[in-house]
């Protein structure tokens, strides 16, 4: 079972996907169980997996036998005339960029799938959607095949746009439009440069059986493998012969390059004056960035997150923004890491941007889920800023927050949604003083306030710690950032007190009173309960103890970092060689 | 005299296929008249049954490469006998989706269904033309068996579709002639052999340049795709799903066997590779905007089915012509989506009598299986995993890669074009199952329903489109085995 734990992970939504479909209207009371009792396996099945990792050191990034529970099946493999020959893996594995987006998403799925709840309408459909959802983005994390990666990324779309269309709010189909448009233009960059690769990219174990070094895949020696990267260097190795791949892995090692491929680090190739592997690299980002979202292409966010029934918006909150930052480390960055440094500054700008820009957004939104939204995006300006200061401490940081966000963010949506379940209204100026009739509830709006600011004591504050100190840092250890970046970033800290404390103050402190008085307002239930206490408690839990989690991706990211600076410097150095 | 009788009566046994289809579109003309036209679905079923038997006398054929039949008329290409597959298969789905809506039909099916067969017979001569008489006279056969099939709704709108259709037709198989005309005069041969000989010439440019809008008026590639809604729009709808399909595909197989004798495919500095490399960028991005704004579903179509137009032309732009298989990988998947599109069409049509894509407002409410099976073709329609529309764009796309590597700008342009259409495409493809899984149901008319035949036949188009796409080496070892 062990072996295959990641597969099951993925599929078994499916089967209980098939149940959903199968079992009679009649039952529909079951559907939101089904559904529940999934995640909840998912979660079990998470926590046994990361408490074993836990215990051993992963490094994973560009080495397979370092990654953990690795499954590899060969899936496609063509041979198409002038292609030659082509395959694409089935290919999963945990290190530490994706073990705590892994946990990460298993954690926010069950609180959406108890969040699901609410929902009394069309119940099949939506729970057959929101069961292909949970496969797509649990396939997507695992991912370490480029096409495998790519067919869940882009798979991600179709039930997230039937899910906002159909049980969305009042401009539900507006916004489910713009929001599959918008990010299937990030997916179609991306695709741009998975053509690319896999075309300019060679598998040594495939291409060595295949030119009779060895029987099978499994009895590949390192030795068949470098002696089939020095054929292909020396230009010996015949073009029939190639097996083009999709795996990752593979494409990180400059050494698979076929040379005169446009992504052959030796090679002119140049897209309308810049280097082929740096334009790659920057519609990667861009790519990613829609994704993230990075101002200016972040529109799309705050229409679909407003629209969306609440525990859709905390799934999208939760998770498929984190899909952004996690896949421009495990895809831009490692694979073309000389963009890396020559875009630092750019994206450290981007980042900064849209913390300052969006929280002054979110000062001036009148809707409560609009604020979230907006915060949202400042906070991933975070994530952005670390990455760009490639420095340890920048990218622990930005997976932290990532994390952290995920939490924070789930608890704000169901903050918001609890209202929207009474009220059917977010407009902030319509309420005051809503302490007084849900003390509870207003307990958890303040502590879900105050870790998204970044109090200390939560975990966004040990998030952001990380973030400024790899910010600070890169200007002394590897020059990539300028110091004001991390200095006016600290501005996006002090709006995001002002936007939240300033809500606090207009919707729940003071004399109640609420547009439509007919209203009854009751405190939390059981069920509101059960999904908010326990993010409160995470987040707490890892303000006061980041050990926790910071040991799960902590290895990875020193050699992360170490290995992107290093193969980014030598590329540079290549790229700049050739093009004087 | 006495070795042409001999060579005569040794080509025939290359197109026994042939012959039969003659024989059958003959007989089923008798028939009909004999029968007094009574039994449409008994006429249809002579026919699918008579394809079927075509199918069993391809497979008998003989593939070996052949230059000269006919006193050098005829020649058998390798690749032919894939395209005659695609041809028949075609015409048998149409034949078959015809069989569901006799009301739609009117009077004479029986001179519809041996016209098809001729058209059949046109697309079979087409494939095999080893010259250009041959290729003028067979594009002829089949145009004009299409201008009558368009009309064959007998009202205002279709005798204005076929005439358009007519019109269009003939001026362009005109502009074909005065190219072969050109091309006679200069080398005084019909082969098309001949046209490497002048290529490289200014007035070989012309003359091949005028051959080459005769096919493209048919592959329906901007400027010359004026009658496509029209006649689309005109025409009974199964007709329109093979006319979308099976004539593309043949004429795309002439373009490619010419692109290839000519010497175009290597000489990428000709102004004839830039010309065509140019209509494929114009004729996706006008398809794609075309479509944006349109309301009626077939019309949606149309305009899609000409933006997939260039698409099916990239392969030819593979200097290492190795690119075939990814064509037919495209077409065979193109014939799936669109007969699938098209047959929901025209199931709605039989329902309402109207194609207007707001009528399927809410009709996931009412039967869910159906309009899943119709967002699928959309998503594949698009090109979005996980259905084979993304295979397939993936595999052209792929093979205009290495064009792209070279640093061709035209070709890059196509590229990028290509690839970003696909968002804008999204926004079409996306009405129909909007209107069908978004808008309630009106409550004053009667629900659009499908039955389970419909469903049937819908079901049988669909699942090819995710079968292909986790295996689609499925697929392109029976195209090798094809051709």
């Amino acid at each position: 079972m062990s072996e295959n734990i990641l597969s099951i992970l993925i599929f078994f939504p499916l089967l209980a996907l098939l149940f959903v479909v199968i079992l009679p209207q009649s039952l529909k009371k079951s559907y939101p169980w089904i559904s529940l009792i999934t995640c909840t396996i998912q979660l079990v099945l998470v926590c046994i997996v990361i408490t074993e990792l836990n215990e051993s050191s992963v490094v994973g990034i560009n080495i397979e036998n370092e990654f953990y529970f690795t499954e590899k099946y060969a899936w496609l493999q063509l041979s198409i005339g002038a292609l030659g020959n082509l395959e694409s893996n089935y290919f999963v594995g945990l290190d530490g960029l994706n073990s705590s987006m892994l946990l990460l998403s298993t954690i926010v799925l069950f609180i959406a799938a108890i969040s699901a709840f609410e929902i009394k309408e069309k119940t099949k459909g939506f729970y057959a959607l929101f069961l292909l959802l949970n496969t797509s983005i649990t396939g997507c994390f695992l991912a370490l095949d480029f096409f495998l990666f790519y067919l869940f990324f882009e798979f991600m779309l179709l039930p997230m746009y039937f899910l906002i269309g159909i049980w969305g709010g009042n401009r539900r189909e507006y916004a489910s439009v713009k929001f599959f448009i918008y990010t299937l233009a990030g997916s179609v960059l991306i695709l741009i440069v998975m053509i690319g690769l896999y075309t300019s990219v060679i598998d040594p174990t495939a291409t060595a059986v295949k030119i009779g070094l060895a029987e099978n895949i499994y009895e590949v020696s390192a030795a068949n493998k470098i002696q089939v990267q020095e054929m292909l260097l020396n230009g010996t190795l015949a073009s029939e012969n190639y097996v083009r791949t999709f795996d990752m892995l593979a494409m990180m090692d400059a050494r698979n390059y076929i040379p005169d491929s446009v992504f052959f680090k030796g090679n002119l190739g140049a897209f309308f004056g810049e280097n082929a592997r740096l334009v790659a690299f920057l519609l990667l980002i861009i790519g990613f960035a829609i994704k993230l979202p990075a101002v200016p292409v972040h529109t799309w966010l705050p229409d679909a997150h407003v629209e969306a029934p609440t525990c859709i918006s905390v799934v999208l909150a939760g998770i498929l923004l984190k899909i952004g930052g996690y896949g421009m480390l495990r895809i831009p960055y490692s694979i073309f890491p000389e963009g890396s440094l020559h875009y630092a500054w750019w994206l450290g700008l981007a980042g900064v941007i849209a913390i300052i820009y969006a929280a002054f957004v979110a000062l001036g939104t009148h809707n409560l889920k609009k604020l979230i939204a907006y915060s949202s995006i400042s906070h991933m300006g975070f994530v952005l800023l670390g990455i760009a200061s490639l420095t340890a401490e920048g990218i622990n940081g930005a997976l932290y927050q990532m994390f952290s966000h995920g939490i924070i963010s789930a608890m704000l949506f169901l903050v918001a949604g609890v209202l929207y379940y009474r009220t059917k209204d977010l407009t902030i100026g319509s309420y005051k003083g809503i302490s007084g009739k849900m003390p509870v509830y207003t307990s958890m709006v303040v502590i879900a306030f105050f870790a998204s600011m970044g109090l200390p004591g939560f975990s966004g504050f040990i998030a952001e710690l990380f973030v400024f100190l790899g910010a600070f840092q890169s200007h002394e250890t590897n020059q990539l950032l300028p110091a004001w970046m991390a200095i006016s970033a600290t501005l996006g800290l002090v709006l995001g007190a002002a936007y939240y404390l300033w809500t606090l103050q207009r919707m729940y402190l003071g004399k109640f009173w609420f547009r439509d008085n007919k209203l009854a307002f009751s405190d939390l239930n059981a069920r509101e309960l059960v999904m908010l206490v326990p993010l409160a408690i995470i987040t707490l839990i890892l303000g006061i103890f980041p050990q926790l989690l910071l040991n799960l991706f902590e290895p990875s990211v020193a050699y992360f970092v170490d290995f992107v600076q290093e193969t980014g410097k030598q590329n540079l150095e290549v790229i700049f060689q050739v093009s004087n | 005299m006495n070795d042409q009788l001999k060579d005569i009566l040794n080509s025939t046994s290359y197109i026994i296929p042939e012959f039969w289809l003659l024989g059958l579109g003959i007989f089923i003309l008798l028939f009909s008249i004999v029968t007094k036209d009574k039994k449409p679905s008994l006429n249809i079923l002579i026919t699918v049954f008579g394809f079927l038997f075509h199918i069993l006398l391809l497979n008998k054929q003989n593939t070996e490469p052949i230059n000269q039949l006919f006193l050098g008329n005829i020649s058998v290409y390798p690749e032919a006998l894939f395209f005659k597959y695609i041809f028949t298969f075609a015409a048998l789905l149409s034949a078959l989706l015809s069989l569901y809506g006799k009301k739609l039909f009117g009077t004479g099916s029986g001179e519809y269904l041996s016209i098809l067969t001729f058209l059949l017979l046109g697309l079979g001569l087409l494939s095999m033309a080893a010259n250009f008489l041959m290729l003028y006279l067979s594009i002829e056969v089949v145009s004009f068996c299409s201008y009558l099939l368009t009309y064959f709704k007998y009202n205002k709108h279709s005798a204005e579709g076929s005439l358009k259709y007519l019109l269009f037709g003939a001026f362009s198989t005109a502009l074909m002639l005065y190219g072969i005309s050109l091309l006679f005069a200069f080398t005084g041969s019909l082969s098309y052999d001949a046209l490497q000989q002048i290529i490289d010439l200014e007035i070989g440019i012309l003359a091949c340049g005028l051959i080459f809008i005769g096919l493209l008026f048919k592959l329906a590639a901007f400027p010359f795709q004026v009658w496509v809604p029209d006649t689309y729009y005109a025409a009974p709808t199964p007709f329109v799903a093979f006319l979308s399909t099976a004539p593309k595909a043949g004429a795309i197989f002439v373009f490619y066997i010419l692109w290839n004798k000519s010497g175009l495919i290597h000489s990428i500095e000709n102004l004839l590779h830039y010309f065509v490399v140019a209509i494929a960028i114009i004729t996706i991005i006008f398809g794609n905007l075309a479509a944006l704004k349109q309301k009626g579903a077939k019309r949606l179509l149309a305009y899609s089915s000409i933006a997939h137009t260039g698409f099916i032309l990239m392969p030819l732009f593979n200097i290492t012509s190795g690119s075939m298989e990814s064509l037919q990988f495209y077409i065979v998947i193109f014939l799936f989506m669109n007969f699938a599109a098209f047959s929901w069409v025209y199931f709605m049509e039989n329902e309402f009598k109207s194609d207007e894509i707001s009528l399927m407002k809410g009709s996931a409410k009412k039967q869910v299986y159906p309009a899943i099976l119709m967002l699928i073709t959309m998503i594949s329609l698009t090109g979005l995993p996980i259905t084979a529309g993304f295979t397939a764009k993936l595999l052209v796309f792929s093979t205009l890669w290495q064009q792209v590597q070279i640093g061709n700008s035209l070709i890059i342009i196509l590229f990028i074009v290509g690839i970003l259409n696909v968002i804008i495409a999204l926004y079409y493809y996306l009405k129909m199952p909007y209107f069908s899984f978004f808008k309630t149901p009106p409550v004053t008319s009667s629900p659009f329903i499908l039955n389970r035949l419909q469903i049937v036949f819908l079901t049988v188009m669909v699942f090819p489109l995710l079968l292909f796409f986790f295996k689609p080496d499925w697929l392109l070892s029976l195209i090798n085995e094809l051709s």
